[in-house]
Order: C-alpha cells, then structure tokens, then sequence
C-alpha cells in the first residue's frame, strides 16, 4: 500500500520518538537529519531517561584480552546494567560499557567499587580512584574525564550540565585546595576510547 | 451516545456544546466528554459551545473530529472519576479493548488524529496513538521506518549517514 508522507512537527515526532526502547532511539538517529537533531536534543534524553524502566547498574572484571605481561593487574572494567522491573527481557543484563586496562591508568583492586550519579539522564561513573567516565546509558556512548591528579584526595561537589557548551561537568577538589577544579568532557563530544571523532552522546 | 448521570447540568440533563469542524459539520457533545480536551475546557468552563454559538475548530475536519470525539465520550466517564479509583477491573478492560481497536486504522487516520489530539491537547488520545506509531516503528531498520512512515527515498547523502550510522552502531540492529 503506498503511503502518503504527512509532515509531522518536531512535538509530535517527540511524543513518539520518547516512546521507543534505547536500541530503537538509535536506529531512529539513522532515519533522517532531523530525527536526529530530535533525540539527540537533551531535553529528549530527560524526557527518554525518565520513562526507562527500573535498572540495576553493575559492575565487574573482565579478562582483558591484552597480553598479560603489558599490565600486572590487567582486568577490564565492564558495566551493566540489569532490569530490575522489566517485562521485556527479565534479568538479562546488558553491557554498558568496557573500559579497558591500561598501563598508563587502571583502576586497579580499588575499594571504590562503582559510584553513580545522573544528570539528566547521563551518568557520571566514578569506576576507580580520580577515574570518571561519562555515559548515555541510551546510545552506550561514553568518554573519560580528563585525569584527576591520582595521588591527590578528592571530594566532587557536583555533576551537572554546562548550559552554554553544552557540556556535562564534574566539580570537585582536589588536595584541599580551596579553588574548585572543572573536569569536562562534553557530553556533546562523547567519545569512545581508542577512536577520535567526537559526537553527541 | 453514552449518557453518564452524573452530569452536574441542570435537571440531571448533561450540559451539552457545540463544535463546529473545519469543513462547516456540527458535532453536539456532553460538555463533560469535550472537556477531555485542555483547549476546550477552558472556553467551556467559561461558558462558551453552548446554545446556536458553537465552537469552530478550522484546524480538524469532520472525519477526524467525529473519531475524536468517539474516543472522548468513551473516555469521559473515567476521567470524571478522576483516574477512577473505584472502576473495576471489568470497565478497565473494556477500555483497554476500545483504545486497541481504536487505534486499528489506516495509517493517514492515525496522523490526522495525532494532530487533532496535539491542537486539542487531549493528553490520553495523543499518547495511545503516539504509542502506536512507536509499536510500528519498533524493531525495524532505518529504511523500514521510512517506508513505514511514508517518506520519500532517501538522496546519496543521507544514504551515506544512514549506512555510516549502521556501521558505528552496529549492535542496535542486531
């Protein structure tokens, strides 16, 4: 039957773009420009955050698939996330994302497990000492704040979003130094490790 | 047309509006069944859509009101019960059924409705049909979306978006 295309405003297209499950938003990022413009748009990944079910986040090692001798401790970092409350897929979890061991940074046997907070449907994960990795648990795009001093005691102050950049932003101290320090990396210009385009989370 | 007693009109008769499609077509409605619609209920409460007057809606026209409507009469008697703590799982069945056959119709319907229910803001009918737009939309590749949807082909350039974007996300089609 062939169909008639009927032009739907960007409000409508939202109502039924929020609706869709995180692997569907993506594929709909494919459909056309606007489309995209429309779920990349962060008050549609609030609006999107606020309608995912209930999910645990979990972390745990992986075997790196590196060689062994590039780093003594060298396990992977996998976060995933398990529903809690879904009728779709219960209790199969779903990997969020794999940070790899490095030599240059690893978060080692930390006692620092995984702490999370969330703004505006973006996490910020603090997955070691002084290591934070920003993530859209939609599309599994994240990034890793710049390096805060790993020698150095830190207290974060807040996890929010950089109006004007566009930017998700960590505040925190570091080593009781009373100036605040800003750690971003632009949620706008989330990227995975290992590959250098930046693009919007 | 359903008739709930618990109108607050005069005599036990519900108050009754008037509205007036795009193309000139008279709808008469329980004023409780028309103020499902955010944008009516304020001129209804204000008095208007009643006698000879009419309210005119030149942006719906008479096929897309009259299924509007048949939604809002079937839905009126729950929302005047405000979310309706005492219906029975039997009334919320029965309007389960309703919305899922209500929706069943050709796809330009649905559109028109959607527009209608987003002028209107009627908050339940923008969400059933929103929500089956999504259930079509679910689960296909971006090129099936667009057929799906009616859009015209795609030029080169967004082909090659389209495939590079498969290609970076590829465990979203899997």
């Amino acid at each position: 039957m062939p169909q008639v295309h009927v032009y739907l405003p960007d409000d409508i297209v939202t109502e039924i773009l929020v609706r869709l499950p995180g692997e569907s938003v993506l594929r709909a990022r494919a459909v056309s420009r606007s489309w995209r413009r429309i779920t990349t748009d962060p008050a549609f990944i609030v609006a999107h955050a606020r309608r995912r079910p209930l999910e645990l986040i979990r972390r745990n090692r992986v075997r790196s698939a590196r060689p062994p001798d590039r780093h003594p401790d060298g396990d992977d970092i996998a976060v995933n996330t398990i529903p809690v409350s879904g009728h779709d897929v219960a209790g199969r979890p779903r990997r969020l994302m794999r940070y790899p061991c490095s030599t240059k940074r690893t978060p080692g046997r930390s006692p620092h497990g995984l702490a999370v907070v969330s703004c505006d449907g973006v996490l910020l994960l603090k997955i070691g000492h002084g290591i934070y990795l920003i993530c859209n648990p939609v599309t599994r795009q994240w990034a890793e704040l710049p390096e805060v001093h790993s020698s150095s005691f830190v207290l974060e102050f807040g996890f929010y979003r950089h109006q004007p950049s566009g930017e998700h932003r960590l505040l925190c101290r570091c080593n009781n130094v009373l100036r605040p320090s800003i750690r971003s990396h632009g949620a706008s210009a989330c990227k995975h490790r290992g590959r250098g385009q930046g693009r919007r989370c | 047309m359903a008739a709930p007693e618990s109108g607050d009109g005069n005599n036990g008769a519900a108050r009754m509006v008037t509205l007036i499609s795009s193309d000139n077509t008279r709808f008469e409605v329980e004023a409780a069944a028309a103020s499902l619609s955010q944008t009516l209920q304020l001129t209804i409460l204000d008095g208007g859509g009643g006698g000879g007057d009419g309210i005119p809606l030149p942006n719906v026209d008479s096929a897309t009101l009259s299924k509007v409507l048949e939604y809002c009469i079937k839905h009126a008697p729950a929302a005047a019960n405000g979310g309706a703590p005492n219906a029975t799982a039997v009334d919320r069945a029965e309007l389960e059924r309703f919305d899922n056959e209500f929706v069943n119709i050709d796809q330009s319907v649905l559109y028109s409705l959607i527009m209608a229910a987003h002028n209107l803001e009627i908050e339940g009918l923008q969400s059933l049909v929103a929500k089956k737009v999504a259930d079509m939309i679910k689960g296909k590749s971006p090129m099936e979306i667009r057929r799906t949807l009616g859009f015209p082909d795609p030029t080169p350039e967004e082909q090659a978006e389209m495939n590079a974007h498969m290609l970076e996300y590829g465990w979203a089609y899997e």
